[in-house]
């Protein structure tokens, strides 16, 4: 089961309700029915904070830790090690220590630690909200492995639907602490496209196929396989809209020359002799698999590392402390940036740090934050925590925004919202470095895109150049129609031929 | 870490590693002559980097720090001797006093060297094994000082310099610093609680609050029951020379004595070993792996011959 619905909707405290010692506020009305004891051993969790859910050094420590907790003997404890190792195939991880796993082979061991219990039910919160798109898809592979094979009963909650609509079998839509829909997966996805609220949810190939009305009678979701099939039969009645990219500005504003950066002595170069330059009114997309040294290139460029070789410029000059006024930084954690103890004071502090004359209120209104003017900071979701971590960067009225992937924790109608705004904010002369594991984002929003592996960052191109190319690393619409359209990223690139 | 380390770290269980770095605690705490203190903080200092080389520029730093504050301390507060090598207005510096400020340095120094130790060998599994099933809320005090201290410094480091980008003006002047100093570790507090809270949740999820009262889950091999023999054999050496006071000097007098003898020797020799015991004894295996394998290659058996 899924259960989707906008940021801030409530779909996280409904999940932890299962689980009364996760539960946060109190029950005011209603009951939980199971035949089920709710505690750890019948409920298991996962939660999208991938590093915060490991206590031990070891993925063995940490199954064993779980296993000692329910007083297991050392015989069963080795066995179910064995037996969840082999069949999650996380067996050569065992001894590896959880600082050097990806965040997909962390996210796994989460996995193993919740299944190792042999729970009756899995309550999985947003799992691959931190995972590139690769390791996202084979988590959820696994999760429906163990779904089929074992009959186990799963609550999955998630922002979009692109990846997990093909396993579900039952779909929830959760608006404002109520449940507004509740039906098998594909009369769900049909009357979403009904909903204007949410129809952005719908994965890129089930809205192409419900907005070109392709057949009158389809089973959805539709596979790539099946989309194709039926744009090939229909190809003369579609055409492919070109897209047009921003060519503003030919003023460099940020350059990077040979930039190194490694944290040992003898260790890997996270960051090997990368050089690029920023134009200014344009936006730059860096996409590439978790751990390969996105987040560090922004930090080292930043200055919040020191560079071990290369050169950075801003607007021609050497980096001084007067780079730190022009520019902002939305850190991967947006939590990191807050001060205050309510976001009310947190944007005046900012309207008066940037002698800013906008208003609090308008702020609050523009970045949908207004019902949480009160709120501490901490207390406000994912989502909604980077807008406000946005609004702060927006106030500064910097030259350059540097984003570490923004669209964490945006429902699909909030990543739209965030594309326009970053679009007026291009408009105004503003430029943008967007490290992002959306790559339909950055098909969207992003002039030109580069992707980053082993610490080298390959050329930017513009995404239509740049995702025509890749073979696994791109939208859905693009792995389904690259035969027939291959510049096609979004759904909103193909249209049908008025007769 | 050394390979030679990294085995004896793999082979020995918590009780074990447990039992050595209380045994270093030990050391670098029962005696103040100055040469057995220096060449305990050459053993501690080679150990140490053998350990965890990245982080051991910062410690000498630090402990160098520590190691002149105490040294300075010391000569302000205890200004007995009759050597005098400098008089200050108020301050009296005799041979005597500075060579007391350099042996209560040196312990002390030493002592934080056996917690650099501590912290680059015991593992969280450790703690949980040795206190949880007697001290839970022990355990997880245990569990923030090897876990979470590196955390919070992250969490310092990546708010101090992200924060930059917010304020447009740097503050100036010592006093407006200085409040800003006061307000970023507010902040850091703040962001630090919310930290442990997803902790206390993943601890809730992995059944810590259910946990067991069940002990005899650590596997003892003979190879831990050596070093326990040779650790406890170490302990009682120490307490013998302890009572015995050799290796104690005249801490503090105006008098003060430094003696060398065999006895002195001995106990040099004997803590040294037991300060490298992880690097020897992985050294031992690392022979005795190789001489295993040499015997198998040299083997008669048909198979062998045929691979050879």
């Amino acid at each position: 089961m899924t259960l989707i619905g906008a940021t801030g909707s409530g779909k996280s405290t409904f999940l932890k309700q299962l689980l009364p010692q996760l539960a946060t506020g109190k029950v005011v009305s209603g009951e939980i029915e199971t035949s089920l004891n709710r505690d750890t051993t019948n409920f298991a969790y996962v939660s999208q904070f991938v590093d915060n859910q490991l206590i031990m050094e070891t993925p063995r420590d940490e199954l064993k830790f779980v296993l000692d907790n329910q007083g297991c003997s050392t015989n069963e404890i080795q066995l179910r090690i064995t037996e969840i190792a082999s069949f999650l195939g996380i067996i050569e991880l065992l001894d590896q220590p959880v600082t050097n796993l990806s965040g997909g082979q962390k996210q796994l061991i989460n996995l193993a630690s919740a299944l190792i219990l042999k729970p009756k039910v899995l309550l999985l919160d947003e799992p691959t909200a931190q995972l590139d798109p690769v390791a996202s898809e084979k988590l959820l592979q696994v999760v429906h492995k163990v779904n089929e094979e074992f009959s186990m009963s799963i609550m999955l909650v998630e922002h979009e639907l692109e990846q997990v609509i093909k396993f579900a079998n039952r779909l929830i839509i959760m608006e404002q602490g109520n449940l507004i829909l509740d039906e098998a997966v594909d009369q769900a996805l049909k009357e979403i496209y009904t909903l204007p609220n949410y129809k952005n949810y719908l994965t890129q190939v089930d809205r192409l196929v419900l907005e070109l009305q392709l057949t009158p009678q389809i089973q959805l979701p539709v596979s790539n396989k099946e989309f194709s099939r039926l744009v090939s039969q229909n190809q003369e009645r579609l055409d492919f809209l070109e897209p047009i990219y921003n060519r503003s500005s030919d003023k460099s504003i940020f350059s990077v020359k040979k930039v190194s950066f490694q944290f040992d002595f003898n260790g890997r170069k996270v960051v090997d002799n990368v050089s690029f330059q920023l134009k200014q009114g344009r936006s730059y997309c860096v996409v590439g698999p978790n751990g390969m040294g996105k987040t560090t290139l922004l930090k080292t460029i930043t200055r919040q590392l020191t560079k071990q070789s290369g050169k950075l410029k801003f607007n021609g000059q050497k980096l001084t402390d007067s780079f730190y006024q022009q520019v902002f930084v939305l850190p991967q954690n947006p939590a990191t940036l807050f001060i205050k103890d309510t976001v009310e004071e947190e944007l005046q502090y900012q309207l008066k740090q940037s002698h800013s004359e906008l208003e609090l209120a308008d702020v609050l209104k523009e970045f949908s934050l207004t019902d949480f003017a009160k709120q501490s900071p901490y207390d406000l979701s994912g989502g909604q925590q980077e807008f406000l971590a946005l609004a702060l960067g927006f106030i500064k009225q910097s030259q350059l925004l540097f984003l570490d992937e923004p669209t964490k924790g945006l429902d699909p109608n909030k990543r739209i919202q965030l594309g326009e705004m970053l679009k007026k904010f291009q408009r105004a002369g503003g430029t943008l470095y967007v490290n992002s594991h959306d790559l339909l984002f950055a098909a969207n929003y992003c002039d030109e895109v580069a992707m980053m592996f082993d610490g080298k960052l390959s050329d930017f191109s513009t995404p239509k150049e740049f995702f025509s190319d890749k073979f696994f690393y791109t939208t859905e619409i693009n792995k389904a129609l690259r035969e027939i359209f291959p510049y096609a990223l979004s759904w909103k690139d193909i249209q049908k031929i008025e007769s | 870490m050394n390979r030679m380390i990294e085995n004896f770290q793999k082979n020995s269980n918590s009780i074990t590693m447990f039992a050595y770095l209380i045994n270093v605690i030990l050391i670098a705490l029962l005696y103040n002559n100055p040469i057995i203190s220096i060449v305990g903080f050459i053993s501690l200092l080679l150990i140490a980097t053998l350990t965890r080389r990245d982080r051991i520029k910062k410690y000498l730093k630090f402990s160098s720090v520590i190691f002149i504050v105490t040294v300075l301390f010391n000569l302000i507060l205890n200004q007995r001797g009759t050597t005098i090598l400098l008089t200050l207005p108020l301050l009296k510096i005799t041979t005597e006093s500075l060579l007391n400020g350099i042996i209560l340095g040196i312990s002390f120094v030493n002592l934080l060297w056996s917690f650099y130790l501590y912290d680059a060998l015991i593992r969280v599994k450790a703690i949980f094994e040795l206190l949880s099933n007697f001290f839970r809320s022990i355990a997880i005090i245990f569990i923030l000082t090897i876990k979470f201290i590196p955390r919070i410094i992250e969490i310092y480091t990546d708010t101090k310099e992200v924060l930059k980008f917010r304020q447009v003006n740097n503050e100036q002047g010592l006093w407006k610093k200085l409040r800003q100093a006061i307000d970023l570790n507010e902040i850091i507090l703040n962001k630090v609680v919310a930290n442990f809270m997803n902790v206390s949740d993943a601890l809730i999820l992995k059944g810590y609050e259910q946990r067991q009262k069940k002990l005899g889950k650590i596997e003892f091999k003979l190879y831990d029951w050596s070093i326990i023999g040779l650790i406890v054999m170490s302990v009682i050496f120490n307490l013998i020379m302890l009572s015995l006071k050799v290796g104690q000097i005249n801490f503090g007098s105006a008098n003060l004595r430094i003696s060398f003898n065999r006895n002195i020797l001995l106990i040099i020799v004997l803590n040294c070993l037991m300060i490298l015991l992880p690097w020897l004894m992985g050294g031992l295996n690392y022979l005795w792996w190789k001489y295993y394998v040499s015997k198998t290659t040299v083997s008669d058996t048909i198979t062998a011959k045929n691979y050879r």
